[in-house]
This record gives structure tokens, C-alpha cells and sequence, in this order.
């Protein structure tokens, strides 16, 4: 599963990091809790979420994440933007709401993981 | 000297770009700024102020009174009064007194950002009482980053040297490198640059990812706790051949219970953090997973003291 499956199956806009979304997916964590996000045991995740700081991409960027998507038609703030180039982390937004994205997903054959 | 200096980032090479932009995300303008700020009173003349720019090769005198920032003179009010025959009026009469100024706590980025809104070239800095402590100029971050930018290419040089095994026995040391950061209370805006920092060297040092996410995430919770649960302290962290250590001291209010703290679902954050979706009390307990040894002790009133240790072979 690769960045770019996702974005096509969510509709999702690529943001930023365009040149990274043939990178792979090998998990899914989908939350509005960074404290959770922290705690997770997977690797190389998609991070679905809600939230919109400048504080998402920094979580993603010290958890090795692959990237992340906004739901809900959220767009990230320009401070975010800069910060997901700088460390090459694809940004997706969709307008699909939370358990909506992850039904998409897990139809896609992703693990899930919802809290 | 280049007033008008754009950051547009779309005509150059995106690596370079990224290098530099990476070094202003994590510069704060106190870094940076020129802190022998020359100033002038409200009762000086403009004859004199145009005597200090040209003795010190300035284009702009901030004004202060009683220790504050009232107002600003520039290179251009100087030539108007030179043309209208008004030089010889005090600085009270003619200063600009709507002074655009930058916190010494923000980053260089946003700095740039505030200069490139506001049109003016050099903007005062101000400490987070208020008080003028530095000056900031494009020339200041131009200079700083050629500085930054040589150390990088020193260090890529010497990994570079190590890689191909010229170095004379490869180990980097017994004592260690020393790293410190400042953790101020509510800066939301830098949380993270101190374990990002950490990151990017362990990386340079070919840890492996798993060792330097557990690292990475203990130093970022308790960068968090600090900015959300105390009044500020600092982070004292050193790469060790074998180990990280990292110790985490703020300046209180300290905890009433570090038993009922660790506990997972503790939180006495606040609305606002929880909506930032922090706070759900599990920081310290992640700490504890993440870290091979970990201790915290806390003074009532006073100090909070994290020490967290992780091993760079661990199999955790
Ligand atoms: N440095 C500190 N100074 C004062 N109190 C602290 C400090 N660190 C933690 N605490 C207290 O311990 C509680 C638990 O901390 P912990 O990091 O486990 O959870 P949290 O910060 O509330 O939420 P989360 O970490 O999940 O975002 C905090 O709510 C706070 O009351
Ligand atoms: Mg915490």
C-alpha cells in the first residue's frame, strides 16, 4: 500500500510532498490524540486525523510516520506546511470524515487502528 | 546592504532549500539578533542620531525611555529632516512611535515573516518582560546562517572522513556530546525542535530508527510537560558512545504526587491543551516505555527533574 493508493481512495488532495507518495504504508493510526499517537507501537504509519497543528507534523516527523491526512476538508496552517517539507512528510487532506477515511482504508486491506 | 531579501523558496534547489530553511526553523531570534543595541533618548536631536548612524554605520536607532522602547528613527526620517530643515529637532517630535518588534523567544522564520509583512528592515527585539535586548536585521540572519551552514559542511566532512574509516580510532569520545536546550513555558510554537535536534545527530551517527524513536518521543513528552505543566527549565542531553542521556529540569511548580503523576489518565491539563490533544496523562508513563532507565523526582513548589536514559544497542 503506498501513499498515493490511499490518496486516490480517500480523494484526498496532496498538499505537499508530493514526490514522496510512492512511499509505503505499513500500518494505519488514526486518532485526535497526539498522546496516543506517541504510544503507538506501529512503524511507518499513515496518521488520520482531525487535528490541524503545526504539533501533528512534528509527532509524525519524531514517530517515523509516512504521512498524514486531514479529515473533514481541514487544511493545514502554512506553519505545518513548512515544517512537513522540511522533514518530507507528505500532507493529504480529504473531505471524508474520520470513520469514514478509515472504512476507505481498511477497505483498501490496511491494518486498522482506531481508539 | 540588501534590505529587500526574498526567502522564496520555489526558485532554488530543494535540498539547499531545505538545509537552510530546516536551521531557520530551529534559529530563535535571540541566537541571532545584534545585542549592543545603540540607542538614543527622546531628548536627543536628530542631529545626533544622524551622528550615531554614520559613526556606527547604522540605518536605524531605536528610542528609549525609563528602559522602554518608545520609538524608532530611520535613515529615511533623517534625510526628510535633512531636506525640510528640521534636523535640529528632538527625536520626541519626529520618532515613528508605532514600533513593529519581535519576540527574542521566536523563530528566525517567523521573524522574516513579520519584516517581510511589515516592510521594515530591522525590527527591535524585546525580552518577554518588554525589555529591549537586541536588534534584528536581515544581515544578522544572512551572517548567522553562513555560519551555521559551514558547520554543516564541516560536519558531513568529518562523517564523510569517519565512513571511509580515516579517523584515527573512530570512537567519538568517552565524555560525550553535550547538547542544551532552553524549554520556555507556553512556547507551543518550538515544542519539539530540542528532540528533532537530537534526532537529526543520533541519525548522523547511524543509530538505528527504533533506538532514536524511543529517544526522540521520551524527549518530546517531557518538552511538552515542560511547556504545558511548568514555568520553563532546560534540557541537558549527552550522546554517549553506548547511551543517550537525557535530563529534563524545570523550574516548578513542581509535582504533589509523582505517584499519582505516572499513573496512566492523570492529567490536570487544561481545555485548551486537551484540544491540542495533549493531555490525556499518558506523557510520563511513555517516558517510562520508551526509556531504559528513567527516574523523576519533584520538589513541591520548586524543581521537576526527569532523567531519562536510553541505550543505543537496547533491544527494547
Ligand atoms: N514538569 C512538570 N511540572 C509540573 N507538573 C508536571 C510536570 N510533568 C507532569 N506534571 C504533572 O503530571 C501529570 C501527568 O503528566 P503526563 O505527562 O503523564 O500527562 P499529561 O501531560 O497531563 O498528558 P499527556 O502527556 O498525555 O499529553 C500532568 O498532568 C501534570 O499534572
Ligand atoms: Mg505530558
Amino acid at each position: 500500500m503506498t501513499i498515493r493508493e490511499c490518496a486516490e481512495r480517500l480523494q484526498a488532495e496532496v498538499v505537499c510532498g508530493e514526490e514522496h507518495v510512492d512511499r509505503p504504508v505499513e500500518a494505519v493510526c488514526a486518532s485526535d490524540l497526539l498522546s496516543d499517537v506517541l504510544a503507538t507501537d506501529k512503524h511507518t504509519f499513515l496518521l488520520i486525523t482531525g487535528l490541524c497543528t503545526p504539533q501533528v507534523v512534528r509527532t509524525a516527523e519524531l514517530m517515523g510516520s509516512a504521512g498524514i491526512v486531514f479529515v473533514r476538508g481541514k487544511y493545514p496552517p502554512q506553519e505545518a506546511i513548512g515544517m512537513a517539507k522540511v522533514h518530507d512528510i507528505p500532507l493529504l487532506c480529504t473531505r471524508a470524515e474520520m470513520f469514514e477515511a478509515c472504512c476507505l482504508l481498511a477497505n483498501l486491506g490496511l491494518e486498522k487502528h482506531a481508539e | 546592504m540588501a534590505e529587500t531579501m526574498s526567502w522564496d523558496t520555489s526558485r532554488l534547489d530543494r535540498k539547499d532549500i531545505s538545509i537552510v530553511s530546516e536551521l531557520m526553523y530551529q534559529l530563535k531570534v535571540r541566537e541571532v539578533m545584534t545585542r549592543n543595541v545603540c540607542t538614543v533618548t527622546p531628548a536627543h536631536t536628530l542631529r545626533d542620531v544622524q551622528h550615531v548612524m554614520r559613526d556606527r554605520r547604522i540605518s536605524g536607532v531605536p528610542v528609549v525611555e525609563n528602559n522602554k522602547l518608545v520609538g524608532i528613527v530611520s535613515l529615511d526620517d533623517i534625510i526628510r529632516a535633512l531636506d525640510t530643515g528640521e534636523i535640529g529637532k528632538s527625536v520626541d517630535e519626529k520618532m515613528t512611535r508605532k514600533v513593529c518588534t519581535v519576540h527574542d523567544n521566536v523563530s528566525v522564520v517567523k521573524a522574516i515573516d513579520e519584516m517581510e509583512k511589515s516592510g521594515f528592515g530591522r525590527l527591535p527585539v524585546l525580552d518577554a518582560r518588554g525589555r529591549l535586548v537586541g536588534i534584528l536585521t536581515h544581515w544578522d540572519v544572512v551572517r548567522k546562517l553562513l555560519v551555521m551552514l559551514q558547520e554543516v559542511a564541516l560536519q558531513a566532512e568529518q562523517r564523510e572522513r569517519d565512513l571511509h574509516g580515516t579517523a584515527v580510532d573512530g570512537s567519538p569520545g568517552a565524555q560525550g556530546v553535550a547538547l542544551e536546550f532552553d524549554i520556555d513555558k507556553d512556547d507551543f510554537e518550538n515544542a519539539g525542535i530540542a528532540s528533532s535536534t537530537v534526532k537529526k545527530q543520533l541519525q548522523s551517527r547511524n543509530v538505528p530508527a527504533p533506538i532514536i524513536r524511543r529517544i526522540a518521543v521520551a524527549m518530546y513528552e517531557a518538552e511538552m510537560n515542560m511547556i504545558i505543566h511548568s514555568l520553563g527549565g532546560k534540557m541537558f542531553v549527552t550522546i554517549f558512545p553506548d547511551r543517550v542521556l537525557v535530563k529534563a529540569i524545570d523550574r516548578g511548580p513542581g509535582i504533589a504526587d509523582v505517584e499519582l503523576a505516572m499513573k496512566e489518565g492523570f492529567s490536570t491539563a487544561s481545555e485548551k491543551v486537551r484540544e491540542m490533544g495533549f493531555g490525556a496523562g499518558m506523557g510520563l508513563s511513555n517516558i517510562k516505555r520508551c526509556a531504559d532507565r528513567f527516574d523523576i523526582k519533584s520538589s513541591l513548589g520548586t524543581w521537576t527533574e526527569l532523567t531519562i536514559e536510553v541505550d543505543l544497542a537496547g533491544t527494547k
